[in-house]
């Protein structure tokens, strides 16, 4: 859904306009259809009809049974709960929640598409309309009677359900639970699953904490203190800095041929240490390789004898990425591994960009330089934005110069030092406490009680050089991964002593902080791996602070009412459909406008503008000019067509019924804006056109 | 008179059935014109597939004209209005069947707005009205036999005290007494004032209680609308009712009349004259083989 309302409407007239379409054209058709067209059937609207219709579709469907569907969704939940494999209790608990939620969802969905279709459809068949519309009932108020009925039946189930899954999940709980006090007792735990179980006994595994996350991660050498000009990050391929660009292609002049855009890299580094032979030789094969492509000018060393390592100069690999953080395709030579000199950072290194790939850069509009630091033992420093782009101008001696643009989330500075990618975020090296590298959660404008001690919840999937270890609970009970969290308090610069961590890949642990360092709410967490040769993944959902605990119930509630907002929507759908189609068909088409919006977001990068011409491209490599212009522009208005035609389906991935209860974090009653705007833009408008083509149907068989 | 005085007016009335593609497939009415007088029961006769329902239907706003105009108690037809004063029998109840009878009528006197307190003396009484006892009314719909459903049919089109009753084939279903039962109900509507606008292919109901009928046939106006009485009134012909006559006796009454000069005495058991005119019409009107 798109909804700018805060843009200035002088401004922009068009693109307001263009933006808010979607909503306009709600608002258009609700005026014409209801307020112009039904007006005097809108006036004469009278709740007393509108409730004798509604308790006459509740019976019915009540009489049809559809109540029976609720014993036999249970008795599937109960069933297939039998098969799950969990990691531990917790997650055994969560994802019978899931669960119970999911088959709520898809039996109140199921059940309400197959009502709302067959309904309007059944009762003209059989004529029952005659003796309705032939009474002094709108069209209208029959529509919205029939609304409230099955939305009553949707509450109805769902209230049934709802109930169920509650105890079925409180008796679950109380098994783990006595589960846990055996194992417990009987003892013979290791560290790690024993402290994650008493915290299970003493909180129980049903919860709805009000949690608080980071506003991001980074990874650094070393952690930058609030007063630190530099940020440290490590080489050997560990860490890396992503510097932001926003480059309106049309505002700069690209050059031709193999330089036509450039990369002005200014990095001081330090060399920490002696290097291993092993890596020395890829230092090595890296000088070989530069030298190779012209990047190093005359041999530094005396053939045969071994070059000192401080001599060599220190390499970063340069790669750019596209605003969805995938990296940007390049054709021929690909990454570059290029040497800094300048270890003190003063003399910048040029790197040249040929056209064709710059062209493809600059199309993203927004996308990251990332300078990964290749040189092992080595750390580089980071203060000003390190990257420039220098592109040619009318004089030759003074190109355009190109500055970064600033990361909003990480307080004005220019750009984020990460740990290099993995399957599972972020990747941060174990290692000694002195040379460990520090991953920096940062919470910000987080206002929390700064009393007594805060729970932090941290959930990892540790990696062993970057091989994803097996989900195998053997192999990670015998190895628990040491983990050290501190907390720093930006405004003060006072950080707490390290608190020792025993954590569990894809397994919970729960630490105790002093929540004196939290006063004024801007603070970072930091966190370090202590066993070395094992890394962690890092993401900023990785760690979590708990803030209270609310109602389990409450917010199972929470979701049966997204569940149920829902199914007011497929309800309203199915009428709209029912009213000029046949049942099944009315059917496939309901869900057809249901999915429409979600299916074509799945479709992704296959919808966004450009994919004609690489599809064309891709298939037609060797056809005439002419030809492959009109299949690139014949596909191009396709997607857009789909992607138009999307904007105007309702989006029912906003219908997030499942995501907080499957973290165990209380949903706030915001969550529920997002359909419930949803359901008043579409409801009404659906129900608007209903009301026209209803009015203008022949009710006779 | 003026067009808004009358109860029911039409003008040119047609209906055009059309298939899936919009081709014209049946003409079930052809302009028709129909002026209904308040307070009159007219009776729209003709064969099966004739139209009658059609007509209704159209007068009902369930299906909407192909040409010509409708109006009903002085407004267009079909407006959720004018339904405040008018009740509907449909041809075969229609009805929710999951429901008792109490159940349905107070669905229905719901749909008028018509206040709980009223809605508990009216529906026991519209109920003996139409001669649904004590267990009949607590039985689910569904278990009703044909006549039990008609005669809940008759008590919600009366729910609401139309003014405008229109009954499309209200006796069918109906045993004799019922059958008389109705036309009685039909004679006390008329004489609470109220205008009945009934379609049947069955003669008697529409002799015994029509002030005025229309004939019609496949779509076609056969007999424009006209008094029964006049439709029925004896020309020169004279007709003697007796009992018990022998075949020597008539041919004794029949030589009589050639002695007073009547040479065609035409001697036959009674029928029904509507009827004659029934089928004479419609002989007429069927195309010749
Ligand atoms: N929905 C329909 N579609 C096509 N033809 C219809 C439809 N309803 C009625 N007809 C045709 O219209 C003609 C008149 O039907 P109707 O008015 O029901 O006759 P009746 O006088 O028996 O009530 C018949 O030939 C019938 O087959
Ligand atoms: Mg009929």
């Amino acid at each position: 859904m798109i909804f700018h309302a805060a843009l200035p409407l002088a401004a922009l007239p068009m693109q307001w306009i263009m933006w808010n379409l979607p909503l306009l054209v709600a608002a258009l058709i609700v005026l014409a259809c209801l307020v112009l067209y039904g007006g005097k059937d809108l006036i004469r609207l009278s709740p007393l009809r509108v409730r004798a219709v509604a308790s006459v579709c509740f019976h019915e469907s009540i009489r049809r049974r559809v109540l029976w569907l609720t014993p036999l969704a249970i008795l599937g939940v109960v069933l297939v709960s039998q098969f799950q494999h969990p990691l531990d209790e917790q997650d055994s608990v969560r994802q019978a929640t899931r669960f119970c939620v999911f088959t709520a969802g898809l039996l109140v969905v199921v059940a309400t598409i197959i009502l709302a279709c067959t309904n309007l459809p059944r009762e003209i068949e059989n004529r029952v309309i005659y003796t309705i519309v032939t009474k002094p009932i709108s069209r209208l108020e029959i529509l919205i009677g029939k609304v409230v009925g099955f939305s009553s039946v949707a509450a109805l189930i769902l209230i049934i359900m709802g109930v169920f899954s509650w105890g079925y999940l409180k008796v679950q709980e109380w098994r783990l639970i006595e589960g846990i006090k055996q194992q417990i007792s009987v003892g013979g735990l290791d560290a790690a699953t024993a402290q994650t179980l008493k915290y299970y006994r003493d909180h129980g595994l049903l919860n709805a904490r009000d949690y608080r996350g980071a506003l991001d991660v980074q990874a650094f050498s070393a952690y930058p203190a609030p007063g630190d000009k530099l940020r440290w990050f490590n080489g050997g391929n560990e860490q890396q800095v992503l510097v932001p660009f926003q480059v309106d292609p049309g505002s700069v002049q690209i050059g031709d041929g193999d330089a036509a855009m450039l990369l002005a890299i200014s990095l001081p580094w330090v060399q920490q240490r002696a290097l291993t032979p092993d890596e020395l030789q890829s230092v090595t094969q890296m000088v070989e390789s530069a030298r190779s492509q012209g990047m190093l000018p005359a041999p530094l060393t005396v053939p045969g004898i071994a070059a000192a390592p401080e001599q060599f100069p220190a390499f970063v690999r340069v790669e750019f990425y596209g605003p969805d953080m995938a990296r940007i395709p390049e054709e021929a030579r690909a990454h570059k591994v290029v040497p800094v000199m300048d270890a003190t950072g003063r003399t910048a290194v040029i790197v040249p960009v040929s056209a064709s790939y710059a062209q493809k850069i600059l199309s993203t509009g927004a996308f990251y330089v990332s300078l990964l630091g290749a040189s092992p033992g080595v750390r580089y420093g980071v203060g000003d934005p390190p990257v420039s782009l220098l592109f040619p101008s009318n004089d030759p001696q003074k190109p355009t110069v190109v500055k970064s643009r600033q990361f909003n989330s990480t307080e004005g500075a220019s750009c984020m030092i990460i740990g290099r990618s993995g399957q599972n975020g972020q990747q941060l090296r174990g290692d000694e406490a002195a040379t460990a590298p520090v991953g920096v959660f940062a919470f910000r404008k987080r206002a929390l009680p700064s009393t007594g001690t805060m729970t932090v919840e941290i959930r990892s999937v540790v990696d062993e050089q970057g091989v994803v270890r097996r989900n195998d609970f053997a192999l990670d009970t015998h190895m628990p991964t040491v983990v050290e969290l501190s907390v720093v308090n930006r405004q003060t610069g006072n950080a707490s002593t390290w608190v020792r961590v025993p954590l569990e890949s894809r397994r919970t642990a729960y630490a105790e902080l002093p929540a004196e360092y939290l006063a004024g709410g801007n603070f970072d967490v930091l966190v370090r791996c202590l066993t070395p040769g094992q890394w962690l993944g890092l993401n900023p959902a990785t760690l979590r602070l708990s803030a209270g605990d609310g109602s389990f119930a409450l917010n199972l509630f929470k979701s049966y009412l997204v569940l149920w907002l829902l199914s007011v929507l497929v309800i309203m759908v199915a009428i709209l459909c029912s009213t000029f189609l046949s049942w099944p068909i009315a059917v496939v088409l309901t869900v057809v406008i249901l999915l429409g919006h979600w299916g074509v977001m799945q479709l992704g990068e296959m919808a966004t503008p450009g994919v004609g011409r690489q599809v064309v491209n891709d298939l037609f490599a060797g056809a005439a000019p002419a030809v492959t212009e009109t299949l690139t522009r014949s596909m191009e208005s396709l997607t857009s067509l789909t992607r138009n035609m999307a904007a105007f389906l309702p989006d029912i991935s906003r219908f997030a019924a499942m995501d907080d209860l499957s973290l165990g974090s209380e949903m706030p009653w915001g969550r529920l804006a997002a359909p419930l705007i949803i359901l008043v833009l579409f409801g009404l408008q659906i129900v608007a056109l209903s009301y026209v083509f209803f009015r203008n149907k022949e009710v006779a068989p | 008179m003026n067009v808004q005085d009358y109860a029911v007016h039409t003008q040119g009335l047609t209906k055009v059935y059309k298939d899936f593609w919009g081709r014209d497939k049946v003409r079930a009415l052809d302009n028709l014109d129909l002026s209904i007088n308040r307070g009159e029961v007219f009776g729209l006769l003709g064969p099966n597939g004739s139209g009658k329902s059609t007509t209704i239907k159209l007068l009902l706003g369930l299906i909407f004209p192909s040409g010509g105009s409708a109006e009903v108690l002085g407004q267009a037809a079909g407006s959720t209005v004018i339904n405040e004063r008018i009740g509907f029998l449909p041809e075969e109840s229609y009805l929710y069947k999951f429901l008792n009878g109490e159940e349905i009528l107070r669905f229905y006197g719901r749909l008028f707005r018509i206040p709980r307190k009223e809605l508990n003396r009216r529906v026991p009484e519209l109920l003996d009205i139409v001669g649904l006892d004590d267990k009949a009314r607590k039985r689910k719909l569904r278990e009703y036999s044909k006549g039990m459903a008609r005669r809940i049919g008759l008590a919600q089109a009366l729910i609401n005290n139309p003014d405008l009753i229109l009954l499309d084939e209200p006796t069918t279903g109906l045993d004799p007494i019922g059958t008389r039962e109705m036309k009685d109900l039909i004679i006390s509507l008329k004489q609470q004032g109220k205008t009945v606008l009934l379609c049947s292919h069955l003669l008697a109901d529409v002799q015994d209680v029509c002030d005025r009928i229309i004939i019609l046939f496949r779509g076609q106006t056969v007999q424009k609308p006209a008094p029964v009485s006049d439709l029925l009134q004896v020309r020169d012909i004279a007709q003697i009712q007796t009992r018990g006559l022998n075949p020597q006796q008539i041919e004794d009454i029949k030589a009589h009349l050639v002695h007073m000069g009547v040479n065609d005495a035409n001697v036959t058991h009674p029928t029904t004259t509507l009827e004659d005119l029934f089928l004479r019409v419609v002989r007429e009107n069927s195309p010749k083989q």
